[in-house]
């Protein structure tokens, strides 16, 4: 991604590049931040405080279950990139290839490809996690392979059919007929043509894999109780909810920002890795 | 003139199309029927037909992108009918096309030198810059053009990167498919120009495949005539544009139409 | 500017002008009319400004751009710049019609041609049920289709390009036209199909007494369909005249490097083609707009060129050709 940066030269940027650039960046900065310093440790129960306090100056995001909110939701930020991370890598490295064989390979190899991922696809990510779950416990990389395996499909789908319109291209033909072979040709013509296609796949995915592994965390299958995460606050939220809206207002809003961030950057990327909306020389 | 460097021998090339009812067969198209043709070397060879005449897919069999139904093809000798992509790499050495669509067949995520230099760096050779330049100056566009997009050029200049990615690797035949149909006419006289002034420079055997006769006529010494898959006439053009024989070519040069000042095919 | 014609013209444009949002001025100054029956070409390259004239006249200009000037057609009073959409859009289809370039996104894929056929009498309220159904038939016949009576029942991707553009062309004639405006008709045709569908055009605004604008860049088309040609660059209207003698003898250096171009009459030899590129627009010099590419350019040629005619033949140039 960042040669792609480096190649199309930010020069000119655009509303929801700068946007969502900006909110991905503050996500990314509270969970860096995080790992060195916290107003208190997140998840440890504090004295002198009362068990719901709404905000304060002291404790910026108020208090829940004797822990500090503000610590919480920017050590749940680490969970969050984590989780997004792995789950979209190994969704795109396992899914891209594939959809690159499905496009590329003989007709039977295609069809095996594509028949898989509608497997998958039927399956419900949760019932696949619940699965995981089962078999080998619950945990953060349970979730996250949870997310990365149910995510497989779309990528392979999305690359397949931005391939397909590659490949019947003249400029394929004309490469063929330099004497490019297969592999060169998917890594020298359709990838790149694709890339604005999977990056918005990808930012996409991100914000899918946040709202799952909330989800998971709030189903209790995901991230350990010790470790601060902002689905399991949600959950630790519900029972409370009309005494003390705060516990659920700042994870949910951690929430939403990432996962517009993520969209708006995904959007703004496509815009400016396209070339031919660069400006004219 | 000398031996010949393209034999097409009795090829035909059988499409299928996708199954439209669950009943019937799958639609067949005879795209190629019995087709044979001999090029020399240093031949300027012109094939005219209409649309779905078969004349593209010719071509493309000839230049090792698609293969034959039945019959074989043999460029300098060498049978290319059965050989797979891979094997294919001294054709890829000896013979360049020129597309169309100067748009389309232009990667519009490449630079111009990555454009150009493809054909060398799918041949490994890593320093193409010199040779960059050497093909960008022959068909008459700027250094500087080697940083841009394709996007960034009128459509008469991407013709000419389309043309130089052909003679990167120096070939001896360039095969053309109707590389001037897209273009206006004044861009289309430079663009023969260039064509022309480059068969003769680097003695190259063209084979421009074209709807229009009148625009084979000024460029090649012989034509074929395609109509459904196959050759109905064979000839050196200008004897073909005086005196055709098939009564489908004395229709395709009738209902050319005429500049008032082209006065000599009134009489025919 | 041009030759005035006795009557009122089928179409009268005056001053024309067409201009960007940003001021860019994409057409300027154009004056032409085109008398019932005359059949007029207009061309140039790529970015002369040809197909813009076109929209302009049938008032299918987009929203961001400006045209100021005159434009009449024969049996409205009005000029049409400046008339409403709902007045316009009942002059398209009756006093004027327009044959596109693609036959294919000019038809609705989900509707049978027949219909569509139909469908244009019945919107001016020329015909009505079976009597346009009927109608409809009759003009696919017209226009050379076979057994039109089945044709009318086929989808436009049944038929093959030439069919789809002969039922374009029955269409744009259904309501006898005064005007009508082809824009490239057959650029996208075979040869063959190609002579058949000029000669069905100038067939059908013959029959019609109609008047044709003919937009295309290929010369010799032009001498084929049209009487008299319009050569555009840059926007502006640079020669006009009588095809065979425009042709023949060119004034203008533009239209000199048209006709030496398209000369493909000889074995081998080189083309004199016009040196460099059609600038985008905006980037045209001021004065004489073709003086950046043009040989017999001089200092004088940053004026821009009064109108000189002698007989029917027009051209804006300080050095014409044949003047010593």
């Amino acid at each position: 991604m960042t040669s792609l940066l480096r190649r199309s030269g930010l020069g000119r940027l655009n509303a929801s590049l700068v946007l969502g650039g900006t909110l991905v960046t503050l996500v990314a900065l509270a969970a860096l931040v995080s790992i060195v310093w916290t107003p208190y440790p997140p998840m440890r129960v504090l004295s002198g405080v009362g068990n719901f306090d709404p905000p304060s100056g002291s404790h910026w995001f108020g208090i829940g279950f004797r822990r500090d909110i503000f610590s919480q939701v920017i050590a749940g930020a680490q969970t969050t990139l984590l989780v997004g991370v792995v789950a979209v890598g190994l969704a795109a490295l396992v899914g891209v290839p594939l959809g690159l064989v499905a496009a590329m390979g003989p007709r039977w190899l295609s069809e095996l490809v594509m028949r898989t991922s509608d497997l998958v696809l039927a399956f419900p990510a949760l019932l696949l996690a619940i699965m995981l779950a089962a078999i080998y416990g619950q945990g953060r990389v349970v979730a996250m392979v949870a997310i990365g395996i149910a995510s497989i499909p779309t990528f392979a789908r999305v690359t397949r059919s931005g391939s397909l319109a590659v490949l019947a291209s003249d400029f394929v033909l004309a490469a063929r007929a330099a004497g490019r072979g297969p592999l060169g040709i998917a890594v020298r013509h359709v990838l790149p043509n694709i890339a604005g296609l999977l990056i918005v796949q990808a930012s996409v995915a991100f914000a899918l894999a946040i709202l799952a592994e909330a989800a998971l965390a709030y189903l209790g299958l995901g991230t350990p109780p010790d470790t601060p995460s902002w689905g399991r606050m949600l959950l630790e939220a519900t029972p409370v909810l009309h005494r003390a809206p705060h516990l659920a207002i700042f994870p949910g809003l951690a929430i939403a920002i990432s996962v517009l961030g993520f969209n708006l950057l995904g959007d703004g990327l496509r815009d400016r890795l396209d070339p031919k909306l660069l400006e004219r020389s | 003139m000398g031996a010949p460097i393209i034999e097409v021998d009795r090829v035909s090339r059988v499409y299928h199309r996708a199954r439209r009812s669950l009943t019937r067969p799958a639609p067949v198209v005879q795209a190629l029927r019995e087709v044979s043709l001999t090029v020399e070397a240093g031949e300027r060879l012109g094939i005219v037909g209409e649309s779905g005449s078969g004349k593209s897919t010719l071509l493309r069999h000839i230049a090792g992108l698609e293969q034959p139904t039945s019959g074989t093809i043999r460029f300098d000798g060498k049978d290319i009918s059965g050989l797979s992509g891979r094997r294919l790499g001294f054709l890829r050495d000896r013979l360049q096309l020129v597309f169309q669509d100067p748009m389309g067949s232009l990667d519009p995520r490449m630079t111009v030198a990555q454009i150009v230099a493809e054909p060398l760096h799918a041949r490994r050779v890593r320093d193409a810059a010199a040779r960059v330049e050497e093909v960008l100056a022959a068909v008459g566009l700027p250094a500087e053009a080697a940083g841009r997009y394709p996007h960034q050029f009128s459509g008469g200049q991407r013709q000419r990167i389309s043309i130089a990615r052909a003679l990167t690797v120096s070939p001896d035949v360039l095969l053309a498919d109707e590389p001037v149909s897209a273009l206006d006419v004044s861009v289309r006289a430079q663009v023969l120009n260039l064509i022309s002034t480059l068969v003769d420079a680097r003695d190259l055997t063209l084979v421009f495949v074209s709807h229009d006769l009148s625009v084979i006529r000024h460029l090649c010494d012989r034509v074929v005539v395609m109509r459904a898959g196959q050759i109905v006439e064979d000839g050196p053009t200008e004897q073909v544009w005086r005196d055709p024989q098939h009564d489908y070519t004395r229709r395709l040069i009738a209902a050319i139409p005429a500049m008032p000042a082209d006065t000599h095919r009134s009489e025919i | 500017m041009t030759t005035d014609q006795p009557g009122r013209p089928a179409l009268q444009v005056r001053d024309l002008s067409v201009t960007t949002r940003s001021g860019t001025h994409l057409l300027s100054d154009l004056t032409f009319a085109i008398a019932d029956g005359e059949r007029v070409g207009l061309i140039g390259e790529s970015g002369s400004g040809k197909s813009l004239t076109a929209l302009a006249v049938m008032g299918l200009l987009s929203e961001s751009l400006t045209a100021t000037g005159g434009i009449r057609v024969s049996g409205h009073e009005r000029n049409l710049i400046g008339e409403r959409e709902g007045a316009l859009s009942r002059l398209r289809g009756t006093t004027m019609a327009m044959v596109f370039q693609e036959p294919m996104t000019a038809l609705n894929p989900t509707m049978r041609v027949g219909q569509q056929v139909a469908e244009v009498l019945t919107i001016h309220r020329r015909a009505r049920g079976a009597q346009a159904r009927e109608r409809a038939v009759a003009l696919l016949d017209q226009v050379g289709l076979p057994e039109p009576a089945e044709t009318a029942h086929a989808f436009p991707h049944q038929l093959s390009g030439g069919q789809r553009q002969r039922v374009v062309i029955a269409m744009a004639l259904a309501n006898d036209p005064a005007l009508l405006v082809c824009d490239e008709p057959t650029t996208a045709l075979d040869v063959t199909v190609q002579d058949k569908v000029l000669g069905l055009i100038v067939d059908g605004v013959e029959a019609r007494d109609a008047a044709l604008l003919f937009i295309t860049h290929d010369l010799a088309v032009v001498s084929r369909v049209c009487e008299r040609v319009l050569v555009m660059y840059g926007g502006r209207i640079v020669e006009s005249g009588p095809v065979g003698q425009v042709f023949a003898a060119p004034r203008h250096h533009y239209t000199a490097g048209l006709v030496a171009a398209s000369a493909l009459t000889g074995p081998r030899g080189g083309l004199s083609a016009i040196p460099g590129t059609v600038p985008s627009a905006g980037r045209f010099p001021t004065g004489c707009v073709f003086r950046t590419r043009c040989a017999a350019a001089t200092s004088e040629c940053e004026i821009q060129p009064r109108w000189d005619a002698a007989g029917a033949q027009g051209w804006a140039c300080h050095h014409p050709i044949g003047a010593s």
